[in-house]
Order: structure tokens, then C-alpha cells, then sequence
């Protein structure tokens, strides 16, 4: 088998197993677990740009990835804070 | 066979798989924040599908889609912390003012034991600067989405450094500044349409000097417009 290909299958690997493990992972209950699970299907996500060749792609998906983490730590600390 | 064409179907059978795990698990949800947080991964189906395409224009449209995606998340993520502070201002009438990445800046000045003078180390002041003004440089250099999206790291990070040291910058110059950048973005916006895609298509053979306009003219509408939300903190 190729490397792109096996590239390629780890990212379909690691999307649907991530994908699983933000929907019923353990303590998902809590929103910052679920926050860092997503990482794991983005980093598929990742992979699979990266075996289609896409780099621009690829490079704008970090740099938004690593902003929306911001905003989304920003609601959740927020929200904690409202609710407590 | 090459492998765009032979890994199609797979690439959309796994999209296909985890929007509607996605979806179900949005449907079966009660708390709107873990809603937003499942949206995310939607937007990771949608890419997958697109991505499976595996064309240059495939590519082009993704683009729009990941900026797009993180305005949508921003606004959503504010209309719910809008709605929830409403909702305890009117349980407890308690009036607090709430500002844009505020949990980022540094409220108080830590207290620390020894007689080190934090305000003193000179790192603090210069560093950020260099680390934003490298920033912009090279989203300049690199054009495009991608350029406005790296430019306005750098400027995002510059602000809300300047934020945490603590260099107080009055209303007025905000006020100022804000309008002047937004300006500058609508300006940006009709050089990338109206002179850089227009010239293209009027002017076929000088297309590479259309080119070259509509690359900057996007990468400083991008990067002054993301820039904006830097400026919001002080």
C-alpha cells in the first residue's frame, strides 16, 4: 500500500474514532473534555488535507483551528461564570 | 487510477458518517454550548466532503468556508453569553460591563514575593512587537487568505500583548482606530472586486499585474478585518 493511502486511512481513522469520542467519551459532560476532544477528528481532518495535496488548505485550517480554540475557551470560561 | 478518483467514495462515505453522527448528537443535546462545540464537528464533515473533490477549486472554496466558519462561531459564541448575562441580570440585577477577551488580560498585577520588577524586564516590551511585526511580514509575503489570516495573528497578538502590559490607550484613539481600520478593509474590498476581478477579466493579457492587486488587496482586507477583533479588548 501507498503512504498517501495510509495516510489517508488514518485520517478516516482518526476522524470517525474522534468523532465517537466527542459524542459519548468519557466525562463529556463537561465542556473543556469535549473542547480538547475535537482536537482528534481535526487532526484527521488534518491528515486528510494533507494527503489531497491541499496545502493552502491545510495551513488556513491550523491557523483558524488554533483561533476558534481561543474563542470557544473564552465562552466556556465565561459561561462557567454566569452559571456558578 | 489515480487516487483522488479511486478514494472518492471512502472520503465521502466517512464525511457522510461522521455529519450524521454529528447531527444525531446535536439533536439529542439540551445545552446550547455543547451544541456550538458539536457544530465544530460538522464543519469537519462539510470540509471532508469537499476535500474528497480533491480539485484545485475544491481547495479555493474551502478557504471561505474556514474563515466563514470562524465569524459564524464568534458571533454565535457572543449571542450566547449576551443571552445568558441577560438572563441573571434579570434573576439578580447585578450591572457588569463584559469586554471582549477578557479573560485573557491580566487584571491585577500578581503579587510577588521577591523584589524583581516585572515592569523592568525590557523582554516584554520589545518581544511582542518583533513577534507581531515578523507576523505581518510574512502573511505580507504570503498573500492571499492564508496572508490576512497569519497578518492578523500577528496584529491580534501585538494588541492583546499591549493589553496585558498594561499601556493604557484612551477611548478616543480606539474609537479612532476602529473606524480608520474598517475603512481601510472596505477599501481593500473594492480593490480585490472592482479593480483586481474586473481588470481580470477586462484586461486578459496584463492579467498577472490583476493577479498580484487582487492577492494583496485580499490578504490586507483579511488581515485588517481579524485585526478588528484585537483591537476590541482595551
Amino acid at each position: 500500500m501507498d503512504l498517501i493511502i495510509l495516510t489517508l486511512y488514518l485520517g478516516y481513522f482518526l476522524l470517525i474514532l474522534g468523532t465517537i469520542g466527542v459524542i459519548t467519551g468519557p466525562k463529556v459532560n463537561d465542556p473543556l473534555n469535549r473542547l480538547l476532544n475535537i482536537e482528534v477528528p481535526s487532526l484527521g481532518l488534518m491528515l486528510i488535507f494533507l494527503a489531497y495535496n491541499q496545502t493552502l488548505a491545510l495551513m488556513t485550517y491550523i491557523a483558524i483551528n488554533s483561533i476558534i480554540t481561543l474563542v470557544f475557551v473564552r465562552t466556556i470560561i465565561k459561561n462557567g461564570e454566569l452559571e456558578a | 487510477m489515480d487516487i483522488v478518483s479511486y478514494m472518492f467514495g471512502k472520503s465521502i462515505f466517512v464525511g457522510m458518517i461522521v455529519g450524521i453522527l454529528s447531527l444525531y448528537a446535536i439533536s439529542r443535546q439540551k445545552s446550547d454550548l455543547h451544541t456550538l462545540l458539536l457544530t465544530d464537528l460538522v464543519e469537519c464533515a462539510m470540509l471532508v466532503i469537499i476535500a474528497a473533490v480533491g480539485t484545485d477549486l475544491a481547495e479555493a472554496l474551502i478557504l471561505p468556508g474556514l474563515v466563514v466558519g470562524l465569524a459564524e462561531v464568534l458571533a454565535v459564541s457572543e449571542i450566547l453569553i449576551y443571552r445568558n448575562e441577560v438572563r441573571k441580570n434579570n434573576l439578580m440585577s447585578d450591572n457588569k460591563k463584559l469586554r471582549l477577551f477578557e479573560e485573557f488580560l491580566a487584571k491585577e498585577e500578581p503579587y510577588v514575593n521577591t523584589d524583581v520588577n516585572f515592569n523592568k524586564m525590557e523582554v516584554i516590551y520589545s518581544a511582542p512587537k518583533f513577534i507581531g511585526f515578523i507576523l505581518v511580514l510574512y502573511g505580507a509575503f504570503l498573500t492571499g487568505f492564508t496572508g490576512g489570516a497569519v497578518m492578523a495573528s500577528g496584529l491580534l497578538f501585538y494588541l492583546l500583548s499591549q493589553g496585558a502590559i498594561g499601556n493604557g490607550v484612551s477611548f478616543n484613539d480606539i474609537k479612532h482606530s476602529w473606524e480608520a481600520i474598517s475603512g481601510f478593509s472596505g477599501i481593500m474590498w473594492a480593490f480585490w472586486i472592482l479593480l483586481g476581478f474586473a481588470g481580470f477579466f477586462l484586461f486578459p493579457e496584463h492579467y498577472l499585474f490583476f493577479l498580484v492587486i487582487t492577492g494583496c488587496a485580499l490578504a490586507l482586507k483579511v488581515g485588517s478585518k481579524l485585526g478588528l477583533i484585537g483591537s476590541l479588548r482595551i
